[in-house]
């Protein structure tokens, strides 16, 4: 228990995961005859996670920990998971190594743009955005299917029977797990990670300190864009079909999915473990409203927008004098 | 003799149109603390800026350790060993203290990840060794400033710098952490490492420095060992005799019984304000003075809604007054022409007009539009009576040189009638010319029964049109002269006596 | 380069105006510019408002989502209670939406783009709820639909399409506010210097709720027109994507990013040049796609060019 305790003050996004902890006991006792807890719900929403957003989230983390935005995430989703299945009908192999390498030029191109051309990550990233997006339709007029069995590597699924799971759980689930833990062992344990948050938290200071700016944020860009074009390659792979909408509008929620695990969106302050509850929160929301069926589903965007609003209110200088404040007079 | 570490001879930097630094030479002992002196505008921190790599010289040798420096960045400034301690720290609030002391020079383990343990033990260490004891693995935000500010100290030592510049370390901490402060730059002394520091505050020059050189106006003054000097010396090396005929323009003081239009009681305001009560009276020049950071500005954003005073009252010409932002002060009747007229008064890219009538329009306007009609006699009336070279009203108000600025500023608040007009430092930065106009408007707008409360850390100028100054020191208010007494001597020596008695006092 | 600068944006238009009067065919027929007028009202009204939001240094990710809100509104009271006042519900609530990002921005300091973000979200979910997830078809809402389905394809005088009104309005009232009226000098000094605005006395909190409480106000009729056009209220699509277009016809306007200047009419060569690429690519029949790309490259071209401006 106390050790418990000791991790939890540790925690920079307390917040996320206490409000975590509250929406699951909330959401087990109410629909405990929903089987809430199974595990088969849970290895579900974990799932969805793994496909619609989840890694983007855990890339956009990157780039908002320097105080810069990539909105082309989920263009590049789209646009690896074509190149992978155009490319991949004459060599599955390469198919591969093109849709990640789409990422990691759009990465760096909105690198370049935004630390040599100096034009706002904003702009840069919305440009690019665009341009993937008309890529994906020029490359393809519909659907690509993907059926070459090197290709179909992510549609793999062990435990099958498995803490009751029938289907068995997807290779899609330790892929995000690991993918999580890696960004947080690159955010704690390198180098590039420390000059990270360096840049984030002050810009001039981290220059001054010696440390290349212009580098780590063009990094910073290129890991945003490779992990988006993994998540597309690989829900591409485990569905068995590339489709041009996939990831339309993602980069919103995986901005909001950051915003909600407290990662602070002018830069420097936040962690990735903070990312992942936060988007745990969004899909077990998600979930929640398929129990709810006098509700609109779309009330759930409502939902986010609100808490992108609370978390960012929570993120004011403002706000949090204005409380401190508060408590002393009390 | 002691080895020299720093020489620096001749050192020109020129900005279009200013000539910042004429040719001055600054000599640095190894394990000194030498201190800079001189008024805002002496060049101290062009000097800084030039020697650390932000600017680059127009002329002149900069020597250190032996060899001839040129400094193209900070970063190689540091390299060499020369540290800077910004008053804005260059450190990163979110990240742990060790992981400041050890940004861009982490230390791995032999498989490439960073060796935390060993930033958490060096630094434990190098903090120990300055006498330092805190939890290094909390963020640094989580600390004082004070304690901020050792941790930048630190870091510059355990990168074997042998030059520590501070630039107004002192101005954000309170008694205890100046002790603390003070008591590691004699531990850097002891080891060799010299201390350029600069600060506002006598009694700490006088406390830690060894030597130090006076600057006025981008020119040197003289280097002087400490032991030459007392604070009054010091103070009139630095504000400088005036050697211009000095002729007071008023005479005879006749606002003993003019109502109050201002008055202030007992304000408290953070570090800077410490209780300081004054009053202006209707149609009087009441001028400010004292060194900087003695609490002038600070007081005179509390009158004018700014700056929310911790502790005291005002009142406006009797009654209480609920000064919540500018726009009530406005609403009163005041105007306040800020020491930073770039970033704190025009309106860069909106023209001359605009900015002369930015508070007057509400006042203007028909239905919401612009009576564009009254702006232009308006801005027309203003350019002609304050002689504000400008080819057209419509010029961008960058485009003008910082005297025309501060006309069309005073226009802004001329143009609204206003009952007093706060002026701080209204001359700086303006050459002679438009000096000696500006200065003749005060006088008119004073004739006109208008207040004015005006800061100025050029005491000739108070002299010249004050009717009553008030000298400030530590954020209270330690002497006042009138009329005939003002003068530049007395003003000095009530600057200097502030310390004595505070002195007395805690002594 | 200077010249370069101020003129890029025309002379851009004028190189597409040429272009296709030499490779496209039936270029300066009568139905190409009443296309042009249908489809850019909403980048237009979008546009107007967002020229005033970035012009304080801002930004308002949020109009397209209100579109959708106040389209979806008006489709579904106008049945109750009648076409005009379920249009004044609906600019009620686009205004509401607008001034908590005004006050969000100006009162409690937060960042514009978050703010509105969240805000995308929130309004973009509202509207679906209230659409209850099913598209709003006129055609099935009996007379009234089809007086509002009349806002999207009514011909003044047989030819010139209803979309001119909103637009020539929408210009004139911003342009005016902007130029001629006190609000409007007192939007761009905040815009250039917040601290020095607030020291002259103007209230700058309230200028940005009005700022970004127009600009949602303006988003509404966008959402309306565009809504009338396709004769179809659609919470999840109607107005998608609409903030990027109204923020690049910025852009490429010669608004800069950073604030402080405000050009309406730049804002209408922007959305023109964009309509144009989009155009072009149709005339002659190259797909929608390579115009998509076009377009990011223009808006990159043309920030790129005003960064220098700014320096």
């Amino acid at each position: 228990m106390k050790t418990i305790k000791k991790w939890y003050d540790s925690c920079y996004s307390k917040s996320t995961i206490l409000a975590f902890l509250v929406l699951m006991i909330i959401s087990s006792i109410v629909f405990a005859d929903k089987n809430f807890l199974s595990s088969v719900n849970i290895v579900n929403i974990l799932l969805k996670a793994a496909k619609n957003g989840g890694f983007l989230a855990i890339g956009m983390t990157f780039v908002i920990l320097l105080g810069e935005i990539d909105l082309s995430v989920g263009s590049v989703f789209a646009l690896s998971g074509v190149v992978m299945g155009v490319v991949g009908q004459k060599n599955p192999v390469l198919g591969i190594a093109a849709g990640l390498m789409v990422g990691v030029i759009s990465g760096f191109m909105i690198g370049f743009m935004v630390t040599k051309m100096r034009i706002s990550s904003w702009i840069a990233s919305l440009a690019m955005m665009f341009a993937l997006r008309g890529m994906v339709s020029i490359i393809a007029h519909s659907s690509v299917p993907i059926e070459n069995e090197i290709l179909r590597f992510a549609n793999v699924k062990f435990f099958k029977g498995f803490l009751g799971v029938k289907s068995g759980i997807s290779i899609l689930i330790p892929i995000f797990f690991i993918l999580v833990l890696l960004c947080m062992y690159i955010a704690k344990w390198t180098r590039f990670g420390m000059g990270m948050y360096a840049v984030g938290g002050n810009k001039e200071a981290a220059r001054m300190m010696g440390i290349d700016v212009d580098r780590i944020t063009i990094k910073a860009f290129v890991c945003s864009g490779l992990i988006a074009s993994l998540s597309g390659i690989l829900l591409a792979s485990s569905s068995g079909s590339a489709t041009l909408s996939a990831g339309n509008v993602y980069e919103t929620y995986a901005i909001a999915m950051c915003a909600i695990g407290a990662v602070k969106l002018s830069g420097g302050e936040g962690k990735f473990s903070g990312t992942f509850f936060g988007i745990l929160i969004y899909f077990v929301i998600n979930t929640l409203f398929t129990y709810l069926s006098g509700i609109s589903v779309h009330w759930q965007s409502v939902i986010m927008g609100v808490l992108v609003l609370i978390s960012v209110a929570g993120q004011s200088e403002m706000i949090r004098g204005h409380l401190k404040a508060g408590k002393k007079i009390l | 003799m002691p080895e020299v570490l720093l020489e620096i001879r001749g050192l020109e930097k020129t900005f279009p149109g200013v000539r910042a630094l004429k040719g001055v030479q600054l000599t640095v002992y190894k394990g000194e603390v030498h201190s800079l002196m001189g008024e805002n505008g002496a060049g101290k921190s062009t000097l800084i800026k030039v020697l650390t790599g932000i600017y680059q010289k127009n002329g002149g040798t900069i020597k250190f350790d032996g060899k001839e420096i040129d400094c193209k960045t900070p970063i190689e400034a540091n390299e060499i060993g020369i540290s800077t301690i910004y008053q804005e720290l260059n450190l990163v609030l979110f990240q742990t203290v060790y992981e400041n002391l050890f940004l861009g020079r982490e230390p791995r383990t032999v498989f490439g990840a960073i060796d935390r343990k060993k930033m958490i033990a060096q630094s434990e260490q190098i903090l120990n060794d300055l006498g330092i004891h805190i939890d290094v693995t909390k963020p640094l935000s989580s600390f004082s400033t004070a304690i901020q500010q050792m941790v930048a100290i630190a870091r510059a030592v355990s990168q074997d710098a042998k030059l520590v510049i501070m630039d107004e370390p002192t101005s954000s901490l309170d008694k205890k952490e100046v002790e603390v402060l003070f008591r590691i730059i004699r531990q850097l002394k002891a080891k060799g490492i010299s201390v350029i520091f600069i600060s506002h505050k006598l009694d700490e020059i006088f406390e830690i420095a060894d030597r130090l050189t006076v600057f006025k106006d981008g020119e040197y003054v003289g280097d002087y060992d400490i032991k030459e000097l007392d604070q009054f010396k010091l103070i009139s090396l630095m504000v400088g005799k005036n050697t211009v005929k000095l002729e007071r323009k008023k005479t005879g003081y006749k606002f003993a019984d003019a109502r109050k239009a201002v008055e202030m009681k007992n304000i408290r305001q953070g570090m800077r304000l410490n209780g300081i009560s004054i009053d202006i009276k209707e149609g009087e020049i009441l001028g400010l003075s004292g060194l900087l950071g003695s609490g002038r500005t600070e007081l005179a954003q509390v009158l004018f809604g700014t700056r929310r005073p911790d502790e005291g009252e005002i009142f406006w010409w009797g009654e209480p007054a609920n000064i919540r932002n500018p726009a009530d002060a406005i609403s009163k009747g005041m105007g306040f022409c800020t020491e930073d007229r770039k970033t704190e008064g025009i309106v860069p890219h909106l023209s001359v007009k605009e900015n002369i009538t930015l508070a007057l329009l509400p006042k203007i306007q028909k239905m919401g539009f612009v009576d564009s009609k009254k702006q232009n006699e308006i801005a027309k009336q203003y350019i002609e009576r304050l002689k504000i070279k400008t080819p057209s009203p419509e010029q961008l108000i960058c485009n003008l040189s910082g005297g025309n600025q501060q006309k069309v500023l005073l226009a802004r608040w001329m143009c609204m009638n206003p009952k007093l007009i706060i002026l701080d430092e209204p001359t700086r930065g303006i050459d002679v010319g438009a000096k000696a106009e500006i200065e003749v408007l005060i006088q008119e707008l004073s004739d006109a029964g208008i207040s004015i409360l005006m800061i100025s850390s050029e005491i000739a100028e108070l002299e010249r049109n004050c009717d009553r100054v008030v000298v400030m020191r530590d954020g209270k208010a330690v002497g006042e002269l009138i009329d005939g007494d003002i003068n530049q001597d007395k003003i000095m020596e009530l600057i200097a006596k502030g310390s004595e008695s505070e002195e007395k006092k805690n002594g | 380069m200077a010249v370069l600068q101020k003129y890029s944006a025309i002379a851009m238009l004028l190189f597409f105006i040429i272009f296709n009067s030499i490779f496209t065919n039936n270029f300066f027929a009568a139905g190409t510019l009443n296309n042009i007028i249908t489809q850019i009202c909403p980048t237009i009204l979008c546009g107007m408002g967002m020229t005033l939001v970035i012009s304080t240094g801002g930004i308002d990710i949020s109009v397209g989502s209100v579109m959708a809100l106040a389209g979806v509104m008006t489709a579904k009271n106008m049945t109750s209670v009648g076409i005009i006042p379920a249009l004044i519900l609906a600019c009620a609530a686009a205004v509401v939406v607008g001034c908590i990002n005004g006050f969000c921005v100006g009162k409690l300091r937060l960042q514009a783009m978050v703010i509105t973000l969240g805000m995308q979200l929130a309004v973009r979910g509202a509207a679906q709820v209230l659409c209850g997830g099913r598209d709003i078809y006129f055609n099935r809402l009996g007379k009234v639909g089809e007086e509002l389905a009349l806002w999207g394809s009514y011909k003044i005088g047989g030819v010139v399409p209803i979309q001119l009104v909103p637009i020539i309005i929408s210009v004139i009232f911003v342009w005016i506010l902007a130029d001629k009226t006190v609000l409007g000098r007192q939007i761009q000094a905040v815009g250039d210097s917040i601290k020095s605005s607030s020291l002259a006395g103007i209230n700058a909190a309230r200028t940005l709720m009005i700022v970004y409480g127009l600009s949602a106000f303006l988003a509404a009729f966008a959402g309306l027109f565009q809504a009338a056009r396709v004769t179809v209220a659609a919470g999840s699509s109607l107005g998608q994507l609409a903030e990027l277009d109204a923020i690049a016809a910025v852009v490429i306007g010669g608004t800069p990013m950073s604030g402080g200047k405000a050009h309406v009419f730049g804002t209408i060569i922007g959305a023109l040049i964009m309509q144009m690429i989009t155009l072009t690519c149709v005339m002659n029949n190259i797909p929608d796609e390579y115009a998509q790309v076009l377009k990011a490259v223009i808006i990159v071209f043309a920030v790129f060019i005003q960064r220098e401006q700014a320096k």
